[in-house]
This record gives C-alpha cells, structure tokens and sequence, in this order.
C-alpha cells in the first residue's frame, strides 16, 4: 500500500483513536491507586491499595463482594447455556428447513431491539403473573436474548468456511455420526466455539439493559456500580474499575491463548483444506 | 440413518433457541403491546383497550422534544462513529501492510468492548469534570482561565460517551467489508489512471456500503434504546425517549411507558427499514 | 481368483434429482471386478453424482446399485464395501499423517499397537514411511495425495472411488501419478472408479472408459474402442482428436477414389481422426474440390493445421513435424483433404 503521507496522518489519527479508547480506562486504573487522602480526581495523594480494602469493608456503601461473585455465577451460567444452545442451532441450520428464516430473523431481532424493551416486558410478565424476579432465573432469560444472537452469528461465520467433506471422509473410513462429531468435527470447530464462550461470559458479565428491571433484589456488578455511581464518591468506585477490567483481559487472554494453540497444533488459520 | 428424517434433526437442534427467544423476546414484546391499551392509575394497571397512552403521548409537547433531542444524539453519533469508524477501517485495510499488524491492532480496539461499559462510561468522570485531566491540563497550560463547565453532565458529555462506547460498532462490520474487497481491482483502477480519491468515491464506498449500513443499524438502535447513559452523562438534565421512559417505569405509569415502548420500536423499525434499502441483509449477517 | 471378492458393481437405472435438475438419467453400467474404471466427462455430466452415490454420499432417487451381486441401497457410506478418495484430499488438518491413516482402524476399536503397525505398512507402500508425525498443512499436493490414498485403502475396500484425484496437481505430478494410481490399482486387483474431465487421464489410465454427458452415459468400452470407435459425435468431440464429418462434408471431399459416399450403411455422422486426416497440396489434374489452410498451429511433435472450409466445423489434420517441415504448406495454400475410407467411422447421433 501507498507509504506516503497519507499512511502518516492515518496512522496519527489512529493513535488518537486509541488514546481516546483507553485515555479513560487508564486514568482510573491509576486513580484506583489514589492515596487514603485523595479524591476522586487528581492530583494523586500518594499510592496506596487503601480503597481496594475499603471495598471488602463495611465502610462502603453497596454490596460489591456478593454482586462480584453474583456476576461471575451468572456469566458461567450464561456462558455454557450459550455454547449449547448455540451450537446445536448452528447445526440446525446447515440444513435448510421450513421455518428457518422465521428463526433467523428472530435472533437478529433479538439482537438490535433496545434491551431495556426486552427488561421492561419481562418484568411486566413476571408482575402480572405475580413470580418474582430473580438474577438468576428471569435475568439469566433476560440476558440470553444478547448473548445467543452473538453465539449464533459467529456459529454461521465458523460452520460456512467448515469443509463438509472431512465429515464425509470421516464417516466413509467408518465413523457413525457420533465418532464423527467427536473426533472430527468438534475439534475442527473447537476455536469457534471458545469464541461463543468468550461472548457469552463477558457480555453477560456486562450487561445492563436487559438485565436491570429483571434482576430482582441482589444486583448484579453492573447493576450495582451503576447504582453507586451516585451514593459512592470515593475512589473506591475506581477500584472497582480496575478489579472487574482485569477479570474482562483475564477472559480474553484465556480465549485468545487457547484458540492460538488450537490453531498451532491445526497448523492452519481456518478450516478449509485446500487441495 | 435413514430413520430420523433430517428436517426433524434440525427443528430439534434449534428447539432451544426457539423456546428462549419465544419466552424471553417475544413474549415480552408481545405483553408490551397489548399493556399500552391498558388504563392505569395510582392504584395500579387495570386491562382494556383503550387508545387513551397513545393519544397522551401525541399531544404532550415533551414527547416531541424528547424525541428531538434522541433523534438529535442519534445522527451526531452516528456521524462521528462514522467519520471516525471509516476512517480507523482505512487505515487498518490500507495502510498497514503486514496481516499480523493489521490484526493485532483490531484487537486493540475491540479489547474495550470485552471491558464493563458502565465503567467505561464512569473513566470519564475523572477526565470531563471540573477538577477533572482536560480542564487541569488546559488550565496548567494557561488555555483557559476557568474550567470547562461544558465538558461534563451536559449534552458533550453524553455524545462524546456514546462514541466513545460504540464506534466499535461502526469499526468491525466496515473493516470486515472492506477487508473483502479485492486489492486487485484498486489496482487495477489505478492502473486506468484514478487518483486516490475517485478511487475511494467509486471502488471502496460502494463496496463498503453493507458494512456502513449494518453499523449504522447497531447505532441507531444502541442510541434510541439507551437509558442510562444519558442519564448520568447530562447529570439528568437532559431527556431522551429512553429515559422518559425510565422515569415513567420509576413512576409505576406502565401502560404509558409500553405506549412509548410501541412508538420508540416503530420509529427505530421505519429508520432501520431506510437504511435497509441500501443492502443486502441476509449476505451482510451471514458473512 | 475368485472373482466374487474384488468389487464388480452393477448399476441398474439410477435416477439422481438435485431439485428440478435431472442430474443422473437412468443410468445402466457394469463395472468388471478388478477393473480400473474412468467416469469422463465434463463438469455438471453427473460423473461426480455417480460416483458419490456408490459411495453412500447421496441417495438414490431411482434404481438399484449392487456390489459383488449385493445391493447396497440403504446402506449408509460406512458400511459399504467402498472407501473414497476426496477431490480435496479431505485430510484431517488436526491430526497427524499416522493418526489420518489409522483412523478408520480407530474407529473400529482396534488397539494401537496393531493399528500404528498396519498404518506404517500402509505408508511404507506409498513411499510416505518417514512423514507419519507431519501434519498435513506441512504436505504438498502430491505426498497428501498418498495420505489420502493411504487412509482409504487400509479400510481394504472391494472398490476405490476417486473424485477427480489428479486436478490439484501440476502436469507433470499429474502424468506420474496417474501412473502410480494405475500401478497401485494393478498390484491390489481391486476396482477401481476414477472420475475426470481430462480425455488423456482416462484413457492412459483405464481398462474401461465411461464417457458421460448431460446425465447419461453416452459410450462405455476399452480405450482403444473408445477411441477408434465413438459412438457419438458428443464422444468423439470430447476426446478431442477427431473431426466429426456430415455424410455431405464427406461428398465434398471424398478423400479418395474409392470413397462413397456411405460406406457402412447410411450414417448421418463421421468421425475421422485428425492424425489420419491428410493434406496434398492441390495441383490441377486430382479429383475434389480445393480448399485452403487457414491457420496452422506447432504442437512439438506434430502441427495442427486447420482448414478453412466453414467455420463451425473446420477440418483438421494433425501432421508428423518432419513430414510437415518437408512441405511446402503455408497459410493460403491450397489444399486437398485426403484420408483412407476404411478409417471412417459412422455415428448415428
């Protein structure tokens, strides 16, 4: 591609991008180490962990440790649920049946209608049929409808550069249908689908729209934060930043070290063998 | 086998899907409609059929500004996403030569989406505020002699946090089209003598368009649909339909808030359904 | 040699729909056991149809498929008595040579000490002994080829189906191993049915040449039939090498003297291969009509030279390049058609 200015002044612009995206995220995470006589802007008072204790202390307002564990519960939960259901949609449609584009026009509504909608009518159901919500019944519902739209998508992306013809090798060397999908065609799939778990977990973890007139009385990290944005004028609001960032990174380079070495040991980026 | 007949096979793979997208999308939308033509009072909600939410909601002057100000964050963010989204996509599809480069910075700007948006949107706090980085920096260089007071809990604020949030949006369906186009033809066009930016008018424009119009899509959707961000963002001195609606589900008014409901999902359908003629849907979202 | 054991395949009125298209029309054939077999033809002739639903890769719409007098309707790909050899090589990119050629013996339950054991036997036998750790993205065309070979003969099938084995490779790869497929073929005494598009792959390679077209079989018989006997003009246009004379273009140029005009009955068509087709330059005192070369093209061993008598159907000789060299004939020249009667050959459609 041309090397010319043109690169340089793109190339600087997307710096600027970047510095934008993370400008933020970084001044909290310095922030969060503010010093026990700081507040919530600089100039730093020092460095301490001083307002991450006080967030397992009863000094801070806000239930974080138990809405923490809440939310890791949830995005497991949330995140096998969407493997399997996933998963075996993505194999129902291989094959084309009555009903399938109803089903597939479902799912992308699924994904574009504003969640809060999707919040405020689940609740309605569940006040009109007097059940009470909870995190981890009408909420896990709730947040479903984002992550499997997702999990769905990138099964079609993963399923459509999938060469069939190793399932019928596998099967004319004498495979059944169930060897084959063991020993063949899961594996070959196995990088797509920590992409559907990676989905999963961390939008779930995440969310707020869908889950927030649905999850009952103990929130949800989110949920929660969203609520001390007001009643907690501390930098321990940073700390919580920080604490539930890395949780995000430590997901994504979870799944990103796996697909890499699932991928080395293919020795292949994709799964189409070519001639 | 040739005992379960195929089609059968499939409906059972996609019965899952099925059930949680009837019960907990469907369903759910469904309840809304038929609420909003219910009556309501201090007491509580009561069943009817009623046009009375509807009519509320058409004569209220607030309804329209609500809906001024939404449509108003709507195209601001969306032009910035795509100004700023075209551009980023450029430069990756373009300008960085080696696929591992261009991959490893992708990442980097998808790396934020996997993190919190509540946090995300809270960073700014620390940055916008009076006492804030920008209004330091900028006093500390003797820029200005007060700070900013625009910067934070204001209409700024809350487009400039929505951008921040969902360019990403804008980035990946057009860096995924124009990723696909064949550097051959750019070649080529080169070849009979176009400059740089007939090229761009002519060869990647158009062939970037599904991707432009599928994040358009996700950012109208993202903004109309939005409810708190706005909230915190303008310090609650600004209203959108969304949080309108918010408020009115504070206030027990349910009945009003589905009417609203009914309108906002009309309206986004009508933008959407514009936008949608200039692609092809299926192609997009299964590429 | 008892010939109920090395894969004699009876295909009775096979029917195949995709949809609307009729993509296999009632196909009759009898495949000899212990016979390399070529399906030929262009894409889209339902070669590849075929050869998929011996294998149990598709179903049947109509008719009966038997193996060794059995019919194998019904049953699924991994029962039959066949195994196949993919066009992409279908090679499992996760697993190792080794691993892809003992699978089917895995899949089976055999322990693996024996199944390592019989896969290095097999590997040995394609000259692949030492690649047994390599994974298959470290394989070039030609050695993932053995693999593929390799994993589907340790099944020990009755028939080995090859979908267009050869078209991945370059062209001298490709003269070699078809020799190495023929070979193989030979030494096992098992059927063999290999699906291609190129007319000189078949018959180098075949005891009986299928040529199909559009959904049915137009000629089946010994290359050497095949070739000096097309049935058809469609046969004898795909095989190349011939030119398909009306019995007019025969009145019009005879040939020589003892040419008739209908010499073994009343044949709308002729074929007539180019290399038997002669030119003489034409000098006034011969019989026919004159025509004129219009192009002449090198072909290294011999020259192709068209004749300019229509456009649609242009006569060719293919001249020996020492003959032609000691010629006088250049574009323009005018020329006469001659060729032995005897080496016509009547089609009737």
């Amino acid at each position: 591609m041309k090397q010319s200015a043109l690169t340089y002044i793109l190339g600087a612009f997307f710096c600027l991008y970047v510095l934008f995206l993370y400008g933020p995220m970084f001044v909290i995470f310095v922030l969060s180490f503010q010093g026990p006589t700081g507040g919530m802007t600089f100039p730093m008072q020092g460095v301490s962990l001083h307002w991450f204790k006080e967030l397992w202390s009863q000094n801070t307002s806000g239930d974080v440790a138990g809405s923490f564990q809440r939310s890791l519960i949830l995005g497991l939960v949330v995140m096998v649920i969407t493997v399997i259901v996933s998963v075996a949609a993505g194999f129902g449609f291989r094959r084309n049946f009555p009903g399938a584009k109803v089903v597939f026009y479902s799912a992308i509504i699924s994904l574009i209608m504003p969640g809060f909608l999707i919040s405020f009518g689940l609740g309605l159901i569940l006040q009109l049929m007097d059940i009470e919500a909870q995190w981890f019944t009408s909420a896990l519902g709730a947040q479903l409808t984002w992550t499997l739209p997702f999990g769905l998508l990138i099964m079609f992306a993963v399923l459509a550069r999938f060469d069939r013809s190793v399932e019928e090798a596998s099967q004319d060397l004498g495979a059944t249908r169930r060897q084959t999908l063991q020993h063949i065609t899961l594996p070959l799939l196995a990088p797509g689908i920590v992409g559907v778990a990676l989905f999963g977990f961390t939008l779930s973890y995440d969310e707020i729209p869908r889950t927030t007139l649905v999850v009952g009385d103990s929130n949800t990290l989110p949920m929660e934060v969203l609520a001390m944005t007001n009643t907690l004028t501390t930098p321990s609001l940073y700390a919580i930043g920080t604490i539930t960032t890395l949780v995000s990174l430590i997901c994504i380079g979870l799944a990103l070290f796996s697909v890499t070495r699932m991928q080395r040991r293919t020795g292949i980026r994709g799964v189409k063998s070519d001639g | 086998m040739a005992t379960l007949d195929p089609r059968g096979v499939s409906w059972l793979q996609i019965t899952p899907l099925v059930i949680i997208l009837a019960a907990f999308l469907l369903l759910p939308l469904a309840v809304i409609i038929v609420v909003s033509f219910w009556d309501y009072s201090v007491g509580g909600m009561y069943p009817d059929f009623i046009w009375q939410n509807y009519i509320d909601l058409f004569t209220t002057p607030t309804t329209l500004s609500l809906y001024q100000r939404t449509l108003k964050f709507t195209f601001l963010v969306w032009m910035f996403s795509l100004m700023i989204g075209f551009t980023v996509s450029y430069f990756l599809t373009f300008c960085v030569s080696s696929t591992t480069w261009r991959m490893a910075l992708f990442l980097l700007c998808t790396i934020p989406f996997w993190t919190s948006n509540v946090i995300r949107m809270i960073a700014w706090i620390p940055f916008l505020g009076r006492n804030g980085v920008v209004n330091q920096g900028l006093m500390s260089m003797g820029l200005v002699d007060e700070p900013l007071e625009f910067l934070l809990f204001s209409e700024f604020a809350v487009i400039l946090t929505y951008v921040h949030l969902y360019t990403l949006f804008m980035i990946v369906p057009i860096f995924n089209a124009m990723s696909k186009i064949d550097m051959d033809i750019i070649e080529a066009a080169r070849d009979a003598g176009a400059t740089g930016f007939q090229i761009l008018r002519e060869i990647i424009v158009p062939l970037t368009l599904n991707g432009i119009a599928l994040g358009s899509i996700f950012i109208v959707t993202l903004v109309m649909g939005d409810f708190y961000i706005v909230r915190v963002m303008s310090g609650s001195q600004s209203g959108t339909v969304g949080s309108g609606m918010a408020y009115e589900i504070g206030g027990l008014q349910y009945p009003a808030a589905a009417a609203n409901a009914v309108i906002l999902v009309i309206v986004v359908v009508i933008i959407v359904s514009a936008i949608l003629r200039f692609v092809d849907v299926r192609k997009v979202l299964t590429e | 040699m008892a010939e109920e054991n090395l894969g004699r395949i009876d295909i009775s009125g096979v029917d195949k729909f995709y949809g609307d298209v009729h993509a296999v029309r009632g196909v009759n054939l009898s495949v000899p056991a212990g016979s390399y077999c070529c399906l030929l033809g262009p894409s889209g002739c339902g070669k590849s149809s075929l050869l998929r639903m011996i294998a149990g890769h598709e179903s049947i719409d109509a008719g009966d498929i038997k193996i060794d007098g059995r019919t194998i309707l019904g049953q699924p790909a991994r029962q039959r008595p066949t195994a196949m050899m993919f066009q992409s090589y279908a090679l499992f990119p996760h697993m190792t040579c080794r691993d892809n050629v003992a699978f089917s013996q895995k899949m089976r339950g055999v322990d693996k000490e024996t199944r390592y054991a019989k896969t290095q036997n097999m590997l040995d036998m394609v000259q692949m002994g030492d690649f047994a750790d390599r994974l298959p993205a470290q394989l070039s065309g030609g050695q993932r080829q053995r693999i593929a070979l390799a994993r589907a003969l340790i099944t020990e099938p009755k028939v080995l189906l090859l979908d267009e084995p050869l078209s991945a490779l370059d062209e001298n790869l490709r003269v070699l191993m078809r020799n190495e497929l023929r070979m193989m073929q030979q030494r096992l005494g098992i059927t063999f049915v290999h699906v291609t598009h190129t007319n000189t792959e078949a018959i180098a390679t075949s005891d009986v040449v299928v040529v199909m077209g559009a959904g049915v079989i137009d000629q089946a018989g010994a290359p050497h039939e095949v070739f000096n006997r097309p049935a058809s003009t469609y046969t004898a246009r795909f095989l190349g090498g011939h030119n398909v004379l009306t019995a007019r273009d025969i009145a019009t140029h005879p040939g020589s003297d003892r040419t008739t005009l209908a010499p073994e009955g009343d044949a709308p068509f002729y074929s007539l291969r180019q290399d038997l087709t002669r030119i003489e330059a034409a000098t006034g005192d011969q019989p026919g009509p004159e025509t004129v070369i219009k192009a002449i093209e090198y072909e290294g061993s011999s020259f192709k030279v068209t004749l300019a008598q229509n456009d649609t159907n242009p006569i060719i000789a293919r001249i020996n390049d020492r003959e032609f060299e000691g010629s006088d004939l250049a574009v323009g020249t005018p020329v006469r058609v001659r060729y032995d009667p005897s080496d016509l050959c009547p089609m009737s459609t």
